[in-house]
């Protein structure tokens, strides 16, 4: 995956291929991480259709030992596709309280926390994204001078549906 | 809802209407046959028998084409001179054929087969090209009326099914749904096509109907699958096989697609639950597949559901790793059951649906068996989950029996779930902290997480060697603090931490396998969070090439010792069976 961000896809696809011959052996906490591989070079090659259907196959491979992040992509894919509820849906697997979560969903928890909050908004449901802003609000109150750009904004979005 | 139509102009009844139970017009036209001679009339002031023209918007034509997948009926023959008797026998027709035109199956009555020979008819049916026949008789005894029906194949006149039912005849349309029940299971069975239909049984018309329309929408692609799935098991809380279907992830729906028509095979398998079934039908999937497709293909979550229905008809591949999370007791069909419904449920609240029905089915698994451990851990994780703590005590005071290593887990997650972030921060007993740390991520308290930290790093130092307790508390910043100051937006604290820990891990930094802890530490990093200045290209090929076994990686990751009671929990909470 680091390979992927640094594109350097010659040796992302030798890592996928050594993840895919130990999916072989390890079916249950490898096969994911192999699809997810190749759904992040699929992503970096601007292939997203099958970015899509590998991500969907990670999950579906299994759900426990998917990382969120292929959650997370998915999420972000739906909501590019204007597949609304389902990037709603896919986010909230990330916000919801769950003993499910393994540690690393929490690298996407904000950002998952305010896509939820907007396609809430997106849908009219504004309680409902008014209450997620605020969770968002909340969780960054203290974020780096970096992130606040983005905390105003979406104080600024809360203030104009919920004005009291 | 559309009504049935009847067209009553001479010759064969056709219905005309696919919804079925327009039922008020078929009874008002029983009621009205049963009492024929007794001057009863239709409401339009006619004789019956009564008329209906078609409802607007009809998507059917007048006379429904017949094919392979029409079943035609004739009208039961009545056994005695009863006028009476002959218009109950029509009409019993009548509904049949409407009970059994659903999805893709049909059936119309035919008069023409009135005058043939009963074993003629087959000949018939096959000659105006329909896929069965079925026929009967309609007998008075005493107050009752019997009908007996049966199923025959048009081509081949083998028997199908045969039903006999008996009853008042004021319950005439009571019985027809029973009689046509088993009728439209037989008969939707035998369609051709790549999907297994056995193992469909529920003694309701209704929940049929909504079974095989739902498959029906399912092969069409539409979204409604699981509405009309829902209303068959509310119509059945019993039928096992839609259940089965609800459990599907919402993931392995869209998943299936990429499996062409071999993953709706492998799925329709699971929604017929009868091991036979599968046990023939099973072979011939796998013989498709390539051996790495196959295990892949078996790994998927809602394929272990096949593994629960088909109680061990035909050998699941061993994992080369086995999981005891993953064995299943299959001797009690009603816990499975069950179980398979709160898996059902648990998979809706992950797609998003809350739903307290997970722990409805779990609470009855538990009425049937309160040793079914798997039930009782997913109840638990319910009410953690939604916070009820005199719910959580009250399960805690009734749990089976356990191990001593779960035990202590499922005491730190009650604790901690309840725990406030004062009094754990004010605790400095190691364990429990570094438990709390672990947990919070499940409840997204990263300011407790994050509070959390420093009396893990202090109890670390106290209670470790000093060889060893750098390496622990990098890995926990790693696992654990990582995530928290990610969340919390407090980028300059976690690119130190990252810059950090990869400093510690690099290769001579430590005795235990530094390629490995390298691997660790990339596999873990998100990548998209520009926290990663200190991993360099040349640091790329170290790692695949120093990786020679991503299994024992993955296991130093996930379960290993750094936080692996925690972990244990999370995987026995999830997986399992009865």
């Amino acid at each position: 995956m680091l390979a992927v961000v640094a594109g350097n896809l010659r040796t992302a696809g030798r890592a996928a291929a050594l993840l895919d011959s130990a999916a072989r052996e390890d079916s249950v906490y490898v096969a994911p991480l192999a699809l997810g591989l190749h759904a992040e070079i699929a992503l970096a090659r601007a292939d997203s259709v099958a970015a899509e259907s590998l991500l969907v196959a990670a999950l579906a491979t299994s759900v426990t030992h998917a990382p969120g992040r292929y959650r997370w992509l998915l999420a972000q894919r739906y909501a590019a596709t204007n597949h609304a509820e389902l990037a709603r849906r896919m986010t909230h697997t990330l916000t919801m309280p769950s003993q499910l979560h393994r540690p690393d969903d929490a690298f996407y928890y904000a950002p998952a926390l305010k896509l939820e909050a907007e396609l809430l908004d997106r849908q009219g449901r504004t309680d409902e994204a008014a209450a997620a802003y605020e969770t968002f609000l909340a969780l960054r109150a203290g974020a780096d001078a970096s992130l606040q750009g983005e905390v105003a904004v979406v104080r600024a979005r809360l203030a104009q549906i919920r004005p009291d | 809802m559309q009504p049935a139509s009847l067209d009553a102009s001479p010759g064969p009844i056709h219905i005309t209407a696919v919804t079925r139970f327009g039922c008020g017009f078929l009874l008002a036209a029983t009621l009205v046959a049963a009492a024929d001679g007794l001057g009863a009339q239709c409401a339009d002031g006619t004789p019956p028998p009564c008329r209906r023209p078609a409802p607007a918007g009809s998507r059917r034509p007048a006379a429904a084409v017949i094919d392979s997948a029409t079943a035609l009926v004739a009208p039961l023959s009545p056994v005695g001179a009863d006028t009476a008797l002959r218009r109950l026998a029509a009409t019993f027709a009548a509904v049949i054929a409407e009970n059994l035109t659903v999805g893709d199956v049909r059936a119309r009555v035919a008069d023409d087969l009135v005058p043939l020979r009963v074993d003629q008819r087959p000949q018939y049916a096959a000659r105006v090209r329909a896929g069965a026949v079925i026929d009967g008789t309609l007998l008075k005894i005493g107050t009752s009326v019997r009908a007996a029906l049966r199923l025959r194949d048009a081509k081949t006149a083998e028997e199908l099914a045969r039903v006999t039912v008996e009853g008042s005849p004021d319950s005439l349309l009571t019985l027809a749904d029973r009689a046509s029940a088993v009728l439209l299971a037989a008969w939707w069975r035998r369609q051709p096509g790549p999907y297994d239909r056995g193992g469909i049984v529920t003694p309701s018309l209704p929940a049929l109907r909504y079974y095989i329309t739902a498959m029906a929408s399912w092969r069409r692609g539409s979204d409604d699958w699981r509405k009309l799935l829902d209303s068959a098991v509310r119509a059945d809380p019993e039928f096992l096989a839609a259940w089965a279907w609800l459990a599907l992830p919402a993931t392995t729906n869209v998943a299936a697609s990429m499996f062409g028509d071999l993953m709706p095979q492998l799925i329709a398998i699971m929604g017929g639950i009868d091991p036979d079934s599968a046990r023939r039908a099973l072979p011939r999937i796998v013989g498709r597949v390539s051996p790495t497709a196959r295990q892949e293909v078996f790994r998927l979550p809602s394929l272990d559901l096949i593994a629960t229905i088909s109680a061990g008809a035909f050998p699941i591949p061993t994992p080369v790793e086995p999981d005891p999370y993953r064995a299943w007791d299959l001797a009690q069909p009603s816990v499975d059951h069950r179980y398979v419904v709160a898996v059902a449920a648990r998979h809706a609240t992950l797609a998003g649906f809350p739903d307290t029905a997970a722990d409805r089915a779990a609470r009855a698994a538990l009425a049937l068996d309160a040793d079914c451990v798997p039930a009782w851990r997913l109840l638990f994780a319910e009410l953690l989950d939604r916070g009820d703590s005199a719910a959580v005590r009250a399960l805690w005071a009734r749990r089976p029996k356990l191990d001593s290593t779960e035990v202590a887990d499922l005491e730190q997650a009650n604790v901690i779930r309840f725990a406030a972030p004062a009094w754990i921060a004010a605790d400095t007993s190691g364990e429990r902290v570094m438990t709390a740390v672990f947990l919070s991520g499940r409840w997204n308290r990263f300011h407790v997480m994050h509070a959390g930290f420093p009396a893990v790093r202090r109890a670390a130092q106290e209670q470790l060697p000093a060889s060893m307790h750098q390496r622990f508390t990098t890995m926990m910043g790693l696992m654990q603090h990582l995530p928290a100051l990610v969340a919390l937006g407090f980028r300059d604290s976690a690119r130190a931490l990252v810059s950090n820990a990869a400093a510690a891990l690099a290769p001579g930094a430590g005795p235990v396998g530094t390629g490995d802890q390298v691997s660790a530490l990339a596999a873990w990093v998100p990548p998209d969070s520009a926290l990663l200045p200190t991993i360099d290209s040349a640091a790329f090929e170290a790692i695949v090439t120093s990786n020679a076994s991503l299994q024992r990686r993955s296991q130093g990751i996930f379960g290993g010792n750094v936080s692996g009671g925690a972990l244990g929990l999370h995987r026995r909470l999830w997986i399992g069976g009865c």
